[in-house]
């Protein structure tokens, strides 16, 4: 009998480690993060997907917290989800190392099947997640590696409210009556005022943008008001881009954020942050941060990205009375604007027993009715990414902000640029110079400047920057 | 009762050694007995660390991305080694690292000193305990939501300081103010470990050598220098070795507190392990790690050979 106990221990072992590591291989797994109200929106979806499909939805929905390092660590095994998120960055090492799928037979077969058309993606979008793994370019290629979670845009919005005040008080006209503005009666247009040249909706110059900072940044009844208060890592590139800079040069070999264009964008940026007295300083920042006084109503312009407008919505018209408008373009001679486009990917395993079902349900997530109703239309956390939704989404209403057309020209009239860290094989060379950005800071307000000038810091970083692209160019072409 | 019919651990290995006695000698059925019972420790040591150990080595000579199993990853030689030790930022991050260590003698000062103080059988000294004890078993965010308030330009540290017109201070965005916030919270998160521990080896000395100097007339001063402090040599070792090995693996801290910034000046070798992790360079954060568990082994080897020395002495 205890010879008995004895093998059944030796056993047992064994059973119970394979116990930990064994799963269920039943259906389709999706492993995606989220805030908790997009999980809870995600869930709703894919019940929705089952109850039409009949495929069995194994759904994994965290937040974000350990995702990648998850992600990672599970993509090399047989535990690989079906379906997970990647974006343009990782596309390129996950194609060349055959962890995921080319979907474009799958998306083939779906559209003749007469299922959801891929072809109905909003135009271009599909080609942020091609990579030829020959000639190691990204955009490029038949294969399709990922399709589009969402695309979303990072234009300007500004504060009606405190814009009006400004003008109630006489400070628009008082700042921005020069320049072209000079013999206009109440100065320079409103942001969401039409060009009188163009007669589409104004775009500044970056002295016209500091002008209406200038107009907005005053104290009244207490409250001190911010003409703009914008997050470096996020905002600048817009400057950067409407100089003429780039990070990288055209073939993607070199770091160009030492050249005068990317200088003088980048200059243009801390300037505007630190030197003007028009934003909030560092200083205040620590006390509180430019998202949670733009939310209180004291700042006129502020970044707006698409997953933000249901917070923006939750707060009083009396307080944050916002619209959209396009970032500034950096004078007459140079007329394009540009904000940088974020977008996430629905990618699937190489290793998935089941790829059709997978791309069904990647399809379904993405450009499905219930996807736009339930992301877009419901309640705003993702534009649509089905361009037959889209005549849909402006004339409805109900759905905000009132002028969401400047998402869409970001995303689709030639106004937005991927994220630099999608421009390389990883985003290590992008992170060095984000890294040390403080070094032009005016990180006290008793500073006279930054311990560096940007041109100064562009210098200083280049070599750095440099160095992790050209390890990064190397392992592209190993394919590692 | 109930012991009495349920076999127990001694009597099952004894009936295990009657049945064996016929057929094999009693140490080895013994022995095979002992084993059986550390099995299950020996396989998970053997699975989550000697396996793991000699994989992430292997990793180090090849270019691996830990997105494909290890054994197709490019075997590269020392190219991995040389990637990492000829990147200054490598070494910013391990200068960085050992400057922290910096906070572990100032740390042993204030906590033997608490010790002391605590040993005198002043009134409320279990209140006391209790109170340096509590950084210990608080939440790590907590502890930097709270620090974050308090170094704030407009925080109490600052309004402190206005009143000796000094300031105001951006300490968390200055990168030498940033490292002494760092070392500072460091050493205010880990006094209480610090004292209890020192306030334990005071307690195990005994009187009568403090009494037998006395009649000798020694002072304080020379009591604590003689006596108090030599006799407490266990506890300055054990809190150098763990607070190196623990500092040399700092992570949390410097990067929920400071991300590793400003202009990296809190960036440890551990962030800078993790930022080759994120980037699927798998093989670079391995060589990272092995640099450090090597360094770590040699500074404790040397440590304890020199404590050997003197206690042999």
């Amino acid at each position: 009998m205890k010879k008995n106990k004895l093998i059944g221990l030796l056993i047992a072992v064994p059973m119970l480690i394979a116990g930990c590591t064994s799963q269920a291989s039943d259906g389709v797994k999706i492993f995606i993060y989220g805030q908790a109200h997009e999980r809870s929106i995600y869930s709703r979806i894919i019940e929705k997907f089952t109850e039409e499909t009949g495929i069995n939805v194994n759904a994994e929905l965290v937040n974000t917290d350990g995702y990648a390092e998850t992600l990672t660590a599970s993509l090399g095994t047989k535990n690989a989800p079906d379906v997970f998120y990647s974006n343009p960055a990782s596309i390129g090492r996950y194609a060349m190392n055959q962890v995921i799928l080319d979907l474009k037979p799958y998306l083939e077969a779906e559209a003749d099947e007469g299922g959801i058309d891929y072809n109905d993606f909003l135009d271009g979008v599909i080609d942020y997640y091609r990579y030829d793994t020959v000639n190691k370019q990204r955009g490029e290629g038949d294969a399709i590696w990922a399709i589009p979670k969402d695309v979303s845009s990072y234009p300007l919005g500004y504060n009606r409210v405190i814009i009006n005040l400004s003008v109630e008080l006489g400070h628009w006209e008082t700042y921005t009556k020069t320049g072209a503005w000079a013999t206009r009666e109440g100065g320079m247009p409103l942001p969401w005022e039409n060009d009188p040249r163009t007669d589409k909706q104004i775009v500044y110059t970056f002295e016209e943008f500091t002008n209406a900072c200038r107009a907005t940044k005053f104290t009244h009844e207490s409250t001190e008001y911010f003409g703009t208060a914008l997050i470096d890592t996020w905002a600048m590139h817009s400057w950067i881009w409407a100089a003429g800079g780039n990070w990288l040069s055209e073939d993607g070999q070199d770091v160009t954020v030492n050249t005068p264009q990317f200088i003088a964008g980048f200059t243009e940026f801390i300037d505007l942050m630190d030197n003007r007295g028009v934003s909030q300083t560092r200083e205040q920042m620590g006390i509180k941060p430019h998202y949670d006084r733009w939310m209180e109503g004291q700042v006129a312009f502020f970044n707006v990205g698409v997953w933000d407008v249901a917070a923006f919505e939750s707060v009083s018209k009396d307080i944050l009375d916002y619209g959209l408008m396009p970032t500034p373009r950096a004078n007459d001679a140079s007329p394009d604007w540009y904000t940088y486009i974020g977008t996430l990917g629905y990618a699937v395993s190489s290793r998935s027993q089941a790829p059709s079902d997978a791309v069904k349900l990647a399809l379904y997530m993405s450009m499905s009715m219930e996807s736009y109703n339930r992301m877009t239309r419901y309640q705003t956390i993702q534009l649509p990414n089905n361009k037959t939704m889209v005549d849909d989404y402006l004339e409805d209403e109900t759905i905000k902000p009132e002028n969401k057309g400047v998402f869409l020209d970001v995303v689709q009239n030639g106004h937005g640029k991927l994220h630099p860290t999608a421009m390389a094989y990883n985003s290590l060379w992008y992170d060095t110079f984000i890294a040390e950005l403080s070094r032009v800071w005016k990180v006290t307000d008793a500073d006279v400047s930054g311990e560096m000038t940007p041109a100064e810091y562009a210098a200083y970083i280049q070599p750095k920057m440099q160095q992790q692209l050209d390890i990064a160019l190397a392992d592209e072409q190993a394919g590692v | 009762m109930a012991s009495e019919s349920l076999p127990t651990l001694n009597n099952m290995a004894l009936t295990l050694k009657l049945k064996g006695k016929k057929n094999k000698p009693k140490h080895v059925t013994e022995h095979l007995i002992g084993y059986l019972f550390i099995a299950p420790v020996f396989i998970g040591i053997a699975f989550f660390v000697i396996y793991p150990f000699f994989y992430s080595l292997i990793s180090t000579f090849r270019n691996w991305n830990g997105l494909v199993p290890l054994e197709f990853a490019p075997k590269v030689g020392w190219e991995m080694y040389q990637r990492v030790l000829t990147e200054p930022l490598f070494w910013q991050s391990f200068l960085n690292t050992v400057i922290t260590l910096s906070g572990i003698p100032i740390g042993m000062v204030l906590s033997m000193g608490l010790a002391l103080l605590l040993n005198r059988g002043l009134k409320f000294t279990g209140t006391f305990r209790v109170i340096f004890y509590i950084p210990v078993v608080s939440s790590i965010t907590a502890i930097i939501i709270l620090w974050r308030a308090m170094m704030n330009t407009q925080g109490p540290i600052n309004d402190l300081l206005l009143l000796f017109h000094i300031g105001p201070i951006n300490f968390l965005g200055e990168p030498g103010y940033a490292r002494a916030s760092l070392i500072g919270m460091l050493i205010w998160k880990g006094l209480g470990t610090s004292t209890l521990l020192y306030l334990a080896g005071l307690q195990g000395i005994s009187d009568s050598y403090k009494e037998a100097a006395k009649l000798d007339g020694a002072n304080d001063w020379q009591i604590f220098w003689r006596i108090t402090f030599p006799l407490l040599k266990p506890t300055h070792f054990f809190l150098v070795v763990t607070g190196i090995i623990g500092g040399m693996q700092l992570y949390v801290e410097p990067e929920l507190l400071l991300n590793g910034g400003p202009a990296r000046a809190t960036t440890t070798i551990l962030i800078y392990l993790f930022e080759r992790f994120g980037a699927n360079r798998i093989s670079e954060a391995s060589v990272v790690a092995w640099v450090l568990g090597v360094f770590v082994f040699i500074v404790t080897a040397i440590q304890f050979y020199y404590n050997s020395r003197r206690e042999r002495a």
